[in-house]
């Protein structure tokens, strides 16, 4: 387990789509930060990797100053990023996923060029032949008193998302191949190669999508509530979809940083 | 190892694929051709019918074949030749050419940012496939989809990416030197900018997005780098380790990339490295490191002039997989695809070959099948070796060869390269004339050795080569031959090679061969009685063509309007030329018919339907102030040109049908009209072909090489165009089905067909008789080379069996258990040996054989009539002016009745006599055309029936055809009988010079030698004599082809002015741009 359980506060299904509450205790929060999270936060390229890249500069003839720079400043985690953690631990936990490849966290950078989704691994199911298929996640963090947030329903609000992941292939796709590029050889090949096989037989529909809440208000059903009608009707066959909101303690979000830190700095002592 | 169709067929068990059910597979591939097909012929094509398959679904499979390509990424870069590696490198090979071929029918994305990693993705995909000719194609179908985005208003990471993708853009295209030239400029100038732009990037970035930005910086950078190395590299083919600095860059950018979490940069990333590493290992600079400082000049000079900086698939994989360049082979084979670069290819082996053989002077010769393809294999030789201080010559003559030529074959250092047709080569080697030792010998369209007519001449003047030239090496180029070891057994055994590309997977381009129809008009559409249509079905072919459902309407109601259906009906010619006439505006079409008169009547049909050109082009205006001068100011020909219209076949002058080419490579013919006999000669690629018949004249079926070697020259590489063939279904449609779809046969020399013919006939036992025909006369002329050689009956007897086996033919029949083979070598050698018996009674007419290039028989016939004549020659008859010059002379009719009983002479000139010409007559258009009368004039006087088209069409036969080959070559061959009345012992040099020189005056149509000069160095007819003249008051003391091209170079506008006749319509620039042109200066 990479986090612990947490209570149900509410279940609005509107199938196929599964559409769940859970409530967490200041106590269950920490144990899951202190758990696996900080393990998925560690994610991060190191200085020395970084200088060398900085001095590998020098035969491009482009000046390093600038550069240096950027690279050299500060990084602290963000409260979002670690929203995104505590959303991959879950899902993972309770949905037989595996998230090998960090295509979300860390330098995530808004202005990258366009791809990508929070949460890039694979499902694993009964099948007996080809027992994988592709996980998809996007992942939104709010304290916004409203139900639903703003989160969910402004222009690259997880509902627009989360339609993207379930209608286009075009985010789908260029995962998948960016996963090619890294699967070779990896300890994750036979997933992906089940995943794929299973993306591409069933006409790009079998596919795993998980989007997850990050909320530190009380539970509510508005929520999630209204996106889980939306994703339901024209979901097609062969698609899952599993919406979740992660409710923690009240003003919970602005310290999750803190809480993240304190536990890595835990572990170096 | 470069990709085959073994391996596309391979790819398609890849698990990826296979998880796609096969009947989707299948829809979406046709789909993807038909969505190509429309693309390119959308307005010509109608009725396209649609399949129902979506952007989805296509980009499903190809997501499929793309994983398996991914799979075998790394393998590609890897040089390692392990069993593991080469499977995953054609695996991601052949994925990658199939991904490619789905992803580029889909829509292009309009979102900047997605359009630039599409077009890249797309980039990394087609090099990986092989088919970078493909994308070149993509990028001039899709404009818009490589249009630079600006960059004034972007971020300095946007303006990075967006320059670089301007650099890609033309790393891929590569138009010209300055299109590459630029690159590094780009590059610069973001060096120089990024202090300004970089700083306003920095200041708005902080954290971990800075990192990020950062990051994707460094990339960017080093991909910078990688691609101004690249350039450089193409460019210069500096630094010779390409290939690690790109590693270096390249794999420091995807490091950045991946740390930045930039999935599409990262993935791009990764496919231009790939790229650029085929592009580098591919670049013509490659072959140039492995081999010696000639090539290195020969690719700087191409690289720099032709824009030619890539090496094709086939050519690469000829040079650096198979052994082209191998020097321990003394004999390559190669079977490649039409329309893949044969010449290019040949260069550099006779680059390799002159290198081998400096130090003993050695010479090159290049045979071209015929004269035309002589001139213009030449003037690309020579455009290309010139430079290179490589000097290259051609034999222009029909068989003979003149005292010009006589003096550059004996000279040490008057050429490197000789290009010539086979008869003509085959003179000079049993003659001797060259002292020098040949060191290559190249053979172009050497699968004419199976050819009906000529096939026997060019198997046995290579036995020749073997055996008298042991040092001489071969290159023999053939499309479609599926035995090459055969050949390359015959010529040199153990050191044989054999390069067989025909199943590449790289194609010139696409293709749709077809049938087409006529179908009467449709009330319902509102058409009028006499309306017709013209529809096209594609077939299914042995080669790898487009097929497309259903039955296609071609553009328009009624092409051609003053047809009505019952006319067009009738005459496939006319279908072919309306059918041309509807795809001539994607490029030149050709239609082709089977007798000139019927190539005239269709070019005259569509002309009078084309528009005329807004404003004529200022070439095509040139070419119609040439033919007003040099044939005749009526010649139809000139109206025709005003339309983009011209006729193509053997009844004009070499001149003109290769400033018709020229034309045709600028893209100012709409439609050619031409005789099948053009199948032998195409050797510039047009954008479609409609034939009448697949028939030559007297009804001899079009072997399907020549038909797919013609199919092959259709479309043009990198340019925006599929290849259309069509065929008329005429009344025998399952005829026409079965044609294209029937294996291509394995090559068999003519001499075994022929034996193989008598054997069915039962008639083997009577080959010693049966030997005497025609159609071995070509054999009968090489053993008697071989008992001139040795002029011992026991020796020659005793060796013939060794002697035979030089022979292509023979050497397969021993190599065969079964007993008709060796009943036929048996035959053979028993006729052989009896002939040479015939041979020893009567040794002089062997020696004269070899000589003249007429047979022992032909000799014989010549030796007779001249004894029969009533006036006995002597030197006074052979001067120019009495033979020529004095219509009462005797002398010419003479000769020319004699000819005329030579069997080798007699066909031609016999063909010409069915016009009404007897040999006095012959003698008089003789002599009418070496006095200087124009073609009007010939025609006007010596042809009477039919229009001013067809006499001059005659004219023209008679002249360039009949006069020129036969007649050139009779009277060459008579002046070296015994009973000529010349004594050449007793002549001067300059007397033998002159009277070597009467030929190519027939040949050339002027009555100097001067002239003859000139006309060698391709001066127009109309102004040979006058600058033959000037030249002479010049350089009367230095009378050779070299000098004259060097007073033909120094002369300027005005001196052509100056010269030219007074009735020209040519101005003196007119001139002078054509002399370069025909000369190949100008190439």
């Amino acid at each position: 387990m990479l986090i612990p359980e947490a209570t149900p506060s509410y279940s609005v299904d509107s199938t196929p789509v599964i559409a769940r509450g859970l409530a967490y205790n200041e106590e269950q929060l920490d144990g899951a930060i202190n758990g696996a999270v900080k393990d998925l936060l560690l994610d991060t390229t190191g200085t020395a990797e970084l200088n060398d890249m900085l001095a590998g500069l020098a035969p491009t003839e482009f000046e390093p100053a600038q550069i240096s720079q950027l690279l050299q400043a500060e990084q602290e985690p963000k409260n979002w990023l670690v929203g995104e953690a505590l959303a991959e631990a879950y899902v993972a936990d309770h949905n037989n996923c595996t998230f090998p490849w960090p295509t979300g966290r860390d330098l995530k950078n808004p202005e990258a060029s366009p791809a990508g989704a929070d949460l890039t691994g694979f499902q694993e199911t009964d099948d007996t032949e080809n027992p994988y298929r592709f996980a998809f996640g996007e992942v939104k963090t709010s304290s916004d008193e409203h139900s639903p947030p703003r989160v969910m329903y402004s222009r690259t609000g997880l509902k627009n998302q989360l339609e993207g992941l379930r209608d286009s292939h075009r985010t789908k796709k260029s995962l998948i191949r960016y996963l090619g590029h890294h699967a070779i050889n990896a300890s994750w090949w036979y997933m992906f190669k089940s995943a794929t096989k299973r993306y591409l037989s069933s006409a790009l529909r079998d596919v795993a999508i998980f989007g997850v809440l990050i909320r530190d208000i009380e539970p509510n059903e508005s929520d999630l509530s209204c996106c889980a009608k939306s994703l339901a009707n024209g979901c097609p066959d062969l698609t899952s979809i599993s919406l979740y909101a992660l409710y923690f303690p009240e003003n919970a979000i602005s310290l999750l940083k803190d809480k993240a830190q304190e536990a890595l700095r835990g572990d170096e002592q | 190892m470069t990709l085959t169709l073994h391996d596309l067929k391979n790819i398609d068990q890849h698990w990826a694929v296979q998880a796609i059910p096969s009947e989707i597979q299948d829809r979406v591939f046709e789909a993807a051709d038909e969505r190509l097909i429309r693309a390119a012929l959308d307005q010509v094509l109608h009725n396209t019918y649609l399949s129902e398959v979506t952007d989805k679904e296509i980009e499903n499979v190809a997501t499929a074949y793309e994983m398996a390509a991914i799979e075998g990424l790394s393998a590609v870069l890897r040089s390692s030749t392990g069993e593991e590696n080469v499977k995953l490198k054609n695996q991601a090979q052949a994925g990658a050419y199939r991904a490619f071929g789905l992803y580029r029918v889909l829509p292009i994305p309009t979102d900047t940012d997605y359009r630039i990693f599409n077009v890249l993705h797309l980039a990394g995909l087609a090099y990986c496939g092989e088919r970078w000719t493909d994308l070149k194609r993509w990028f001039s179908d899709f404009p818009k989809a490589i249009a630079i985005p600006p960059v004034d208003d972007v971020q300095w990471d946007k303006r990075l990416l967006y320059r670089l993708f301007d650099c890609w853009i033309r790393l891929l295209r590569k138009s010209d030197w300055d299109d590459l030239g630029k690159v590094s400029e780009i590059v610069l100038g973001l060096r120089n900018d990024q202090s300004r732009f970089e700083s306003l990037l920095v200041e708005e970035q902080s954290g971990a997005a800075g990192k990020a930005t950062a990051l994707q910086l460094i990339a960017l950078y080093h991909f910078a780098k990688a691609t101004e190395r690249l350039a450089v590299y193409m460019l210069q083919g500096e630094p010779a380790a390409i290939d690690s600095e790109l590693d270096q860059h390249f794999e420091a950018a995807v490091k950045a990339a991946k740390s930045s979490r930039d999935v599409q940069l990262e993935m791009v990333l990764n496919w231009l490295h790939l790229a650029s590493r085929k592009m580098a290992e591919g670049s013509l600079w490659w072959v140039a490191h492995t081999v010696n400082s000639r090539v290195k000049k020969f690719v700087n000079h191409v690289t720099k002039h032709r824009g030619m900086f890539e090496l094709f698939p086939p050519q690469r994989a000829a040079l650096q997989e198979q052994g082209l360049l191998d020097q321990a082979s003394r004999a390559v084979v190669v079977d490649l695809p039409t329309s893949s670069g044969k010449t290019q290819l040949s260069q550099f082996r006779m680059l390799q070959a002159l290198n081998q053989f400096d130090q003993d002077n050695g010479w090159v010769a290049y045979v071209a099948p015929t004269r035309a393809l002589v001139s213009q294999i030449t003037r690309r030789l020579r455009s290309d070796f010139e430079p290179l201080n490589i000097h290259v010559e051609q034999l222009s003559g029909a068989i003979e060869v003149d005292a010009f030529e006589e003096t550059l074959l004996r000279e040490r250092q008057a050429f490197q390269v000789l290009v010539a047709t086979p008869e003509k080569l085959q003179l000079v080697m049993r003659n001797k004339k060259i002292a020098r030792p040949l060191a290559l010998v190249v053979m172009d369209e050497a699968h004419n050795i199976e050819d009906k007519e000529r096939g026997l001449r060019i198997e046995l003047l290579l036995a020749t080569i073997k055996q008298e030239s042991p040092s001489a090496n071969f290159l023999l180029m053939m499309p479609f031959v599926p035995n090459t070891e055969d050949l390359a057994q015959w010529l040199a055994a153990d050191r044989g090679r054999t390069i067989s590309l025909g199943t590449t997977a790289w194609q010139p381009n696409e293709r749709l061969v077809g049938m087409f129809n006529v179908t009467p008009f449709d009330s319902d559409r509102g058409e009028r009685q006499g309306d017709w249509h013209l529809n096209f079905e594609t077939l299914t072919t042995t080669q790898r063509t487009i097929h497309l459902h259903g039955i296609h309407e071609i553009n328009g109601v009624r092409p051609l309007k003053k047809l009505n259906y019952s006319k067009v009906q009738g005459s496939l010619s006319a279908q072919a030329v309306a059918m041309a006439k509807s795809f001539s505006d994607r490029g030149t079409s050709i239609a082709i018919a089977q007798t000139i008169p019927d190539v005239w009547s269709i070019a005259r049909k569509v002309a009078a339907e084309l528009p005329a050109f807004e404003q004529v082009p200022s070439e095509v205006a040139l070419v119609q102030r040439f033919l007003a001068t040099e044939v005749s100011e009526k010649f139809e020909l000139i109206n025709m040109l005003s339309k983009g219209v011209v006729v193509h076949h053997a009844g004009l002058p070499a001149e003109v049908l290769a400033l018709i080419e020229w034309l045709t490579e600028a893209g100012h013919i709409r439609v050619m009209c031409a005789t099948t006999t053009i199948a032998q000669g195409l050797n510039f690629p047009v954008s479609s072909v409609f034939l009448a018949t697949t028939k030559y004249p007297y009804g001899i079926q079009m072997s399907h090489r020549a038909f797919w070697n013609l199919a092959g020259r259709t479309g043009r590489i990198g340019q925006n165009s599929v290849g259309v063939v069509g065929i008329a279904a005429g009344k025998d449609q399952k005829a026409v089905r079965d044609y294209v779809n029937e294996a291509i046969e394995e090559l068999i020399s003519r001499m075994e067909s022929l034996l193989d013919e008598l054997y069915k006939a039962g008639e083997l036992n009577n080959l010693s008789t049966l030997i005497k025909e025609d159609q071995w006369v070509d054999f009968r002329s090489y053993i008697a080379h071989l008992w001139n050689e040795k002029r011992n009956l026991d020796i020659v007897i005793g060796e013939a069996e060794q002697t035979l086996r030089n022979t292509l033919g023979f050497s397969a029949l021993r190599a065969k258990s079964d007993d008709s083979s060796f009943q036929k070598a048996e035959a053979l050698l028993k006729a052989t040996r009896s002939y040479v018996k015939v041979l020893a009674e009567y040794p002089e007419n062997a020696t004269l054989a070899d000589a003249t290039g007429f047979s022992p028989e032909g000799v014989r016939s010549a030796l007779l009539g001249m004894g029969q004549l009533e006036n006995n020659l002597s030197i006074e008859s052979w001067e120019p002016s009495s033979l020529f010059g004095d219509s009462n002379s005797k002398t010419l009719p003479d000769l020319m009745g004699i000819m005329m009983k030579i069997p080798q002479l007699k066909s031609s000139l016999e063909e010409l006599t069915k016009d009404g010409v007897g040999y006095r007559k012959l003698a008089d258009i003789t002599q009418a055309w070496v006095s200087g009368k124009s073609l009007a004039d010939i025609a006007d006087s010596f042809f009477d029936s039919g229009d001013f088209t067809t006499r001059i069409s005659k004219a023209c036969k008679a002249v360039y055809r009949d006069l020129a080959n036969n007649a050139a070559w009779g009277l060459s061959a008579l002046s070296k009988m015994p009973t000529s009345g010349l004594n050449f012992e007793e002549m001067s040099d300059e007397e033998k010079r002159s009277l070597n020189n009467l030929p190519a005056m027939i040949y050339h149509g002027v009555k100097t030698e001067e002239a003859v000069l000139m006309r060698m160095s391709s001066v127009p007819r109309s102004i040979a004599e006058a600058t033959g003249a000037e030249f002479k008051r010049v350089h009367s003391d230095n009378f050779t082809p070299a000098t004259a091209n060097e007073y033909l170079k120094s002369l300027q506008a005005s001196d052509w002015e100056r010269m030219k006749p007074q009735s020209a319509t040519m101005s003196g620039g007119d001139y002078q741009t054509v002399w370069k042109k025909l000369s190949g200066l100008d190439d």
